[in-house]
């Protein structure tokens, strides 16, 4: 009987030791890693929000406290100017790796003069590669008809003819779909679990290292977007005519100002260069863009010229490493700069 | 099987499950031996092969040998062990230095344990109650340290194989706590340092002298809590198992010179260097400049035996200067009467120094090497990259060190948590969760298992 009362001591000490530890790191990941929360949506302008009002912190790569505005999207709390620029893309433009203020978007607002007002209102989310924001062109010019501009971020251009086809099939728009909607709609179990990962960051942080363990692969696999036979053959192909058609399409959706800003990754060689990934669509993105009236700014250039001159590498974070990830600081400037040409040329 | 594993787990387990009820110690023996192969054979079942035909030729040298001996024939004793050794250090180079095929596994840290069976078998010290087959196969094969050490001796393990201490509350407690210390040094210290080690490594002509310099320190960091790390997982491991093993490291970085580094580095390597090579070679019992020259000699052995590449040899060169040298000032120092008491600067100067050596030892080819450290003296300008981990993991080290000096005189000052208390266990969760929470998964594979 003794024994039996010492092992269930022993065992609720170590559950109250478990609870005591869990809950001090869950206190560190409030300053490590404690991300927003996601509302999904399946027809708008994005794959979804985040929740609105919401604040999160990003210390996986870069640094970054983050706000989420009452519409769910990551910008600072001011209200959109009139007339402003809107910016659509993946992970590299919701910037949450850096903090806000250096984001391109943020940088570029500055740039225009605008202190107390959003000219230029990011709607970036995670995920949203350059074909998912052409299937939600509809949604965005829905849900956006304000917007004096569309920019586009892509870090790719490795979409081959039927993946360039594939973007104009549209997810279309409904208007009730907001995020205070979708936020109503949630049941009491779903708000529950939500609040829940709100205030254990800690669950979240140790699920996404579980998956990550299960992830990690034997051999580093190739990457065949970039293999050079399969783009020659594209080329030589049908590739053009798809582009055109893309880009025709999207004349068609809009004649607002649209400018495609395409970011390459790079790689660093053993030599001491820097090289631009790429699959060598430029010229032809280029070339149909022009045509259409669509600005294409291309980052390779000024990317390579800050390498080159002041060994500035436009990716990675000091706590990951350079070359590799999202593009930093520096990069999120340069764009920013770049960007600022095209729209101040048309403006002339 | 990783040590880090699920697989390595149910072995544990099932292996104490079975010495619990295991009747007598042959029965303990052979299944040391199972477990030991069953761990090993994941690696690969084609060395286990090796491993076992090894240790059985082994064990009958070293029978014969201390035959010879007791029955007074020193002479052909002497030949039988030479030979033996010869020939175990024949097969190590031509697995580590042919090219034909692949090294099994472990080869380099189990065949100096052999020639350990050999020597202590010749010199006598295994001569009571002579070990048996199964004692060697345990000894040789022992699954804990097969694949990157600690480097055990004969002399000193097997006796402590004839009383395998019993499983206790006590010895369970600081065994887990060992592993669980371990695995954390390895998962989140090492692998997240390697991270930037790697990628500056890959491409260093990239990167300013400077970002060079503070990547030399991430490495130097990343070496110690990786094989540190894989160190205690070991001595863990064994102590569970019953079996205490001498610590491998005890604060390196805190030396005040080359010969203090390599009484806290490494120390297995270090001891057997010693009892096997430094003091056969007449160590230093015959004059200043054979001790000069043993001292040399077995720098680039030990070089020579963490690697085949000539960045080894470069790397054991240079520490055999540079301990030849630091012995020849602290000699003519000692004439003429100046205290040898270590200070900071000459542990900040050790350190300075070890750090620098390691980058041959980390380089791909001399030539990178060189590049890498003449850009780091003439601060080449270049891409700047300044891992944050380095000045976490480098803090966390200053911090113990700090401790170790101002309450332990220099001592690891790590002691087991006890987890009868409250606080132990929070502080043992802490480290589990902690442990699952910042560990880097991508390369899981030890640094000395390469050797």
């Amino acid at each position: 009987m003794i024994k039996v009362k010492s092992v269930l001591k022993q065992f609720i000490q170590w559950c109250l030791a478990f609870i005591i530890a869990a809950g001090c790191l869950n206190i560190v990941c409030f300053a490590f890693y404690a991300p927003c929360q996601e509302l999904v949506r399946t027809h708008g302008s994005t794959t979804g929000y985040l929740l609105p009002g919401s604040h999160g912190v990003y210390g996986l790569e870069g640094y970054c406290l983050a706000g989420i505005d009452p519409y769910g999207y990551v910008n600072k709390n001011l209200p959109r100017a009139g007339s402003y620029y809107l910016v659509a893309g993946a992970s590299h433009t919701e910037g949450l790796f850096i903090p806000l203020k250096y984001r391109y978007s943020d940088v570029l607002n500055d740039m225009l003069g605008a202190d107390d007002e959003l000219r230029v209102y990011n709607i970036g989310r995670s995920g949203n590669y350059f074909s998912v924001v052409l299937q939600h062109l509809d949604g965005i010019l829905e849900e956006f008809p304000d917007a004096e501009a569309l920019i586009i971020e892509t870090d790719s251009l490795a979409y081959d003819s039927k993946a360039l086809r594939d973007s104009m099939t549209q997810t279309g728009y409904d208007k009730d779909e907001t995020a205070e909607a979708l936020l109503g709609n949630l049941s009491t179990r779903q708000r529950a679990s939500m609040k829940l990962k709100q205030f254990l960051p800690l669950v979240r942080e140790l699920h996404k290292q579980y998956l990550t363990y299960r992830e990690v692969p034997d051999e580093e696999s190739s990457t065949d977007i970039l293999d050079p036979d399969f783009w020659e053959s594209e080329y030589s192909g049908d590739f053009e005519g798809s582009l055109e058609e893309l880009m025709a399409y999207i004349r068609s959706r809009t004649d607002k100002q649209v400018i495609i800003l395409y970011h390459p990754a790079v790689s660093l060689e053993k030599d001491g260069s820097m090289s631009i990934l790429t699959n060598g669509a430029e010229p032809y993105y280029s070339r149909v863009c022009a045509k259409y009236d669509i600005d294409f700014v291309d980052m390779s250039d000024r990317f390579m010229e800050a390498y080159e001159n002041d060994h500035i590498i436009p990716r990675g974070f000091f706590n990951t490493t350079m070359g590799d990830g999202h593009i930093n600081r520096a990069a999120h400037r340069m764009i920013a700069e770049e960007l600022y040409k095209v729209i101040q040329g048309s403006e002339e | 099987m990783a040590f880090l594993s699920v697989k390595f787990l149910i072995l544990i387990i099932a292996v104490l499950i079975l010495l619990k009820v295991s009747g007598n110690a042959l029965m303990s023996r052979l299944i040391l031996i199972a477990a030991g192969y069953a761990f090993y054979s994941c690696f690969d079942l084609s060395s286990s092969v090796l491993l076992i035909v090894l240790s059985v030729l082994i064990w009958l040298g070293g029978r014969i040998i201390n035959s010879l001996r007791s029955s007074g024939f020193a002479g052909r004793s002497r030949f039988l062990c030479v030979l033996f050794v010869c020939l175990e250090v024949g097969i190590l180079c031509f697995f580590k230095y042919s090219g034909l095929f692949p090294m099994p596994i472990g080869l380099s840290f189990y065949m100096l344990q052999g020639i350990s069976f050999i020597i202590d078998s010749y010199r006598g010290d295994l001569a009571g109650e002579y070990p048996s087959l199964a004692d060697t196969l345990v000894f040789i094969g022992f699954f804990p340290t097969i694949v990157s050490g600690p480097i055990m001796k004969a002399r000193e393990f097997i006796p402590k194989l004839r009383t395998q201490k019993k499983l206790t509350a006590d010895r369970l407690s600081r065994g887990i706590q060992l592993f669980a210390l371990g695995a954390f040094m390895k998962l989140v210290m090492a692998d997240r340092l390697a991270v930037a080690v790697d990628k500056v490594y890959s491409a260093p002509l990239v990167y300013s002298g400077l970002t060079l310099f503070f990547t030399s320190i991430a490495y130097t960091l990343q070496l110690l809590f990786d094989f540190a790390g894989y160190s205690n997982m070991a001595i863990g491991t064994a102590c569970i198992l019953g079996f205490d093993l001498d610590r491998n490291f005890n604060l390196p970085y805190l030396s005040s010179g080359p010969s203090e580094f390599w009484k806290r580095w490494h120390i297995s390597l270090s001891s057997w260097l010693k009892d096997y090579v430094y003091i056969p070679l007449g160590g230093s019992r015959k004059g200043k400049v054979r001790t000069y020259l043993n001292i040399f000699l077995v720098m680039i052995i030990s070089g020579l035996w963490h690697g085949s590449t000539v960045n080894f040899l470069i790397w054991g060169a240079l520490h055999g200067i540079w301990q030849v040298i630091h012995r020849l000032i602290k000699e003519s120092r000692a004439s003429s009467g100046s205290s040898g008491k270590p200070g900071i600067i000459s542990m900040l100067l050790t350190f300075l120094m070890v750090n620098l050596l390691w980058i041959p030892f980390r380089a791909a080819t001399p030539y990178d090497a060189w590049m890498i450290f003449s850009r780091m003296i003439t601060f080449k300008p270049g891409a700047a990259y300044y891992y944050i981990y380095t000045f976490i993991f480098g803090g966390l080290m200053l911090i113990v060190q700090f401790i170790a000096c101002r309450r332990t005189g220099r001592d690891n000052p790590f002691k087991a948590l006890p987890l009868g208390r409250m606080y132990g266990k929070i502080i043992f969760c802490a480290l589990i969760i902690a442990t699952a929470m910042f560990a880097y998964f991508g390369n899981g594979a030890f640094i000395y298992a390469n050797f």
